[in-house]
């Protein structure tokens, strides 16, 4: 006997009315009879202007309970008002209980505004991306998002007067891979401290702005030991008290520094820095590729006795703001790197340009080269100025294994065609690549 | 006028097995609340389209649910014990019984027994490939082989 379908239509329906939008889409396939019988809106989407929103809403309610949606997408570049919040909510909660996998709310509403409990008890949802400028200040107790893998948080701050929402929403993700904080502002939360997830595979944290926060004393703990990609464009805290990345493969690091609880920019030699990354720093030992920027190029020399052995880094990119700036970090980092093969320099090489000739001392005479295995070396931004050439001699001669010198020139808008560089001569077992665009 | 709790009423299966119940507990039903108020239950209720087997397991989830009736929307710990008690209650039927539960309910109207037994169905569907749920449940495949690939195509995103 057919059990299944000898079930009425709207029973069948009623029972796909408890699938996630993916396992209904499975049952479409079991028979002709499953394929019309209920509705899988692939897309629902609202962006627009804020006056309509009801309308959308009303609709999207009118929808037979049967219909699953994969993916909702709430957007509005308008600003929501107290009025709206209700129908926001209403939208969420119906198109939670439409199995949706993929759920995006970004909508700038203020600081009254909070998230439906539904949005933390989930059964379906993969991928959820939450924005903006609002407050998560209570998590359910039966908070729970078993399918979740995928969080993007835009502009959120976490306030908890009874414990931690974010450890609580980190807890409740038992299957998360990637976590992006977009907007990160860890200064004006109310929170552990603690990013702490097994599975956590991909963490990006993005910092706006950069100038003049003042920040308590902090402690942040990375507890992630199966990240294997790790972007931070962050403030550094007073500590980091536990600190595991042990499969970090790739980061890419713009850490910046405090000077008495401030951020205001890059450091001088006489400020007294408040911000300390070691623990972090010694927490990098096993990755491979890295990448990193003018303000880390600071932390890594001010810090520079808390650099493991970088045993497995093998490809290196640094990103200089412009020529000036000094890069005391790299002797330094270059000496714990003994199995790098590739360095990208992805900006100017650093020399003084009134005086193109001259090595600032930062760079001793280049001498760190000699014991560096380097066998590419890629300069993103070569210009074929004097200074350029003089100093990427200077890598040629003393990067003894070097097999392959990548330059890359970029055409300026006042170019009328590209120039016939000006290249260094290489040695016979080296070969040179030149691009343009 | 007797009150609900002491007033009784009996049903009757299909099968004739009867079940004398309190009026609460046969309003679990709407179908017989409906009879109920139409005055037309004078003697035994008979319900033709349900085995007693399947009755007395109906009547068992009623009993419950009126018993440990939650105080209130607010009631988070009524609630979670009788979803425990729910989970525990659908655990012994195999699915020949759950399809004939979902029938039953759906005869009788009982929305909680409907959700409960449909939800029972759709959670064994989870995580099943569709040649899995046709062998569980006697689905019989009416598509060619091209039409059931072209179907896949379409909803090729589920089956990554």
């Amino acid at each position: 006997m057919d059990r299944l379908s000898n079930l009425p239509d709207e029973i069948i329906c009623h029972i796909a009315s408890f699938l996630s939008a993916k396992e209904a889409a499975f049952t479409t396939v079991l028979s002709k009879r499953y394929l019309n019988l209920y509705n899988i809106i692939p897309n629902l989407e609202f962006d627009g202007s804020l006056r309509s929103f009801t309308d959308f809403v009303d609709g999207v309610l009118a929808l037979p309970a049967s219909t699953r949606i994969k993916r909702c997408s709430l957007k509005s570049k308008g600003n929501a008002k107290q009025a709206h919040y209700a129908h926001i909510n209403r939208c969420l909660c119906d198109v939670l209980n439409r199995g949706v996998l993929d759920l995006e709310l970004h909508m700038f509403v203020g600081k009254r505004y909070s998230l439906p409990f539904e949005v933390f008890t989930c059964k379906t949802v993969v991928k959820l991306k939450l924005g903006n400028n609002f407050v998560i200040n209570a998590l359910p107790n039966n908070a729970s998002l078993p399918a979740l893998e995928t969080l993007i948080l835009d502009h959120l701050r976490f306030k908890d007067r009874y414990g931690c929402a974010f450890e609580k929403l980190l807890s409740a993700c038992i299957v998360l891979k990637e976590l992006t904080i977009n907007g990160m502002e860890w200064e004006c939360w109310k929170w552990s401290g603690n990013v702490s997830s097994p599975t956590l595979q991909r963490l990006i944290i993005h910092r706006h702005g950069d100038n003049f926060y003042e920040f308590a004393v902090a402690r942040i703990t990375l507890n992630t030991p199966s990240l294997t990609y790790l972007e931070c464009l962050d403030v550094i805290p007073d500590e980091y008290p536990i600190v595991n990345l042990d499969s970090l493969v790739e980061a890419k690091l713009n850490l910046m520094l405090t000077v008495n609880h401030i951020y205001d920019g890059l450091v001088d030699d006489s400020d007294i820095i408040t911000s300390n990354p070691t623990n972090l720093i010694k927490g990098l030992r096993n990755v491979q590729i890295m990448n990193l920027t003018t303000p880390t190029f600071q932390t890594f020399y001010y810090f520079n006795e808390a650099l493991p052995v970088f045993a497995k880094l093998h490809h290196l990119t640094i990103t200089p703001l412009d020529e000036e700036f000094c890069w005391q970090f790299l002797p330094f980092l270059i000496k714990k790197a003994p199995n790098l093969e590739t360095l990208t320099i992805d900006g100017p090489l650093h020399f003084d340009v009134t005086k193109p000739r001259s090595v600032c001392k930062c760079l001793f005479g280049y001498s760190f080269l000699f014991s560096c295995p380097l066998k590419v070396l890629h300069l993103t931004d070569y210009g074929g100025t004097i200074g350029e050439v003089k100093h990427l001699k200077h890598y040629l001669k003393k990067l003894s294994r070097l097999e392959l010198v990548k330059l890359h020139y970029w055409q300026r808008a006042h170019d009328v065609r590209p120039p016939s560089l000006m290249i260094p001569v290489v040695p016979s077992k080296c070969k040179i690549e030149v691009t343009y665009s | 006028m007797a009150s609900s709790s002491t007033n009784k009423f009996v049903l009757k299966s299909n099968d004739d097995v009867s079940f004398e119940v309190t009026e609460a507990v046969a309003r679990e039903f709407q179908v017989i609340a409906h009879i109920i108020d139409d005055d037309c239950a004078k003697k035994a209720i008979p319900l033709s389209n349900v085995t007693g087997e399947i009755l007395s397991k109906m009547i068992e989830y009623g009993k419950k649910h009126i018993e440990e009736a939650p105080v209130d929307e607010e009631d988070e710990e009524g609630k979670k014990k009788l979803q425990i008690w729910d989970e525990e209650f659908m655990k012994q039927f195999n699915m020949e019984i759950v399809f004939q539960l979902i029938l039953a309910s759906n005869y009788l109207n009982n929305k909680g027994l409907l959700d409960l037994t449909c939800c029972t169905v759709a959670d064994h569907i989870k995580d099943m490939t569709p040649d899995e749920v046709r062998t569980l449940f006697n689905v019989k495949n009416d598509y060619t082989t091209e039409e059931e690939e072209e179907i896949r195509k379409e909803n090729s995103w589920a089956f990554e």
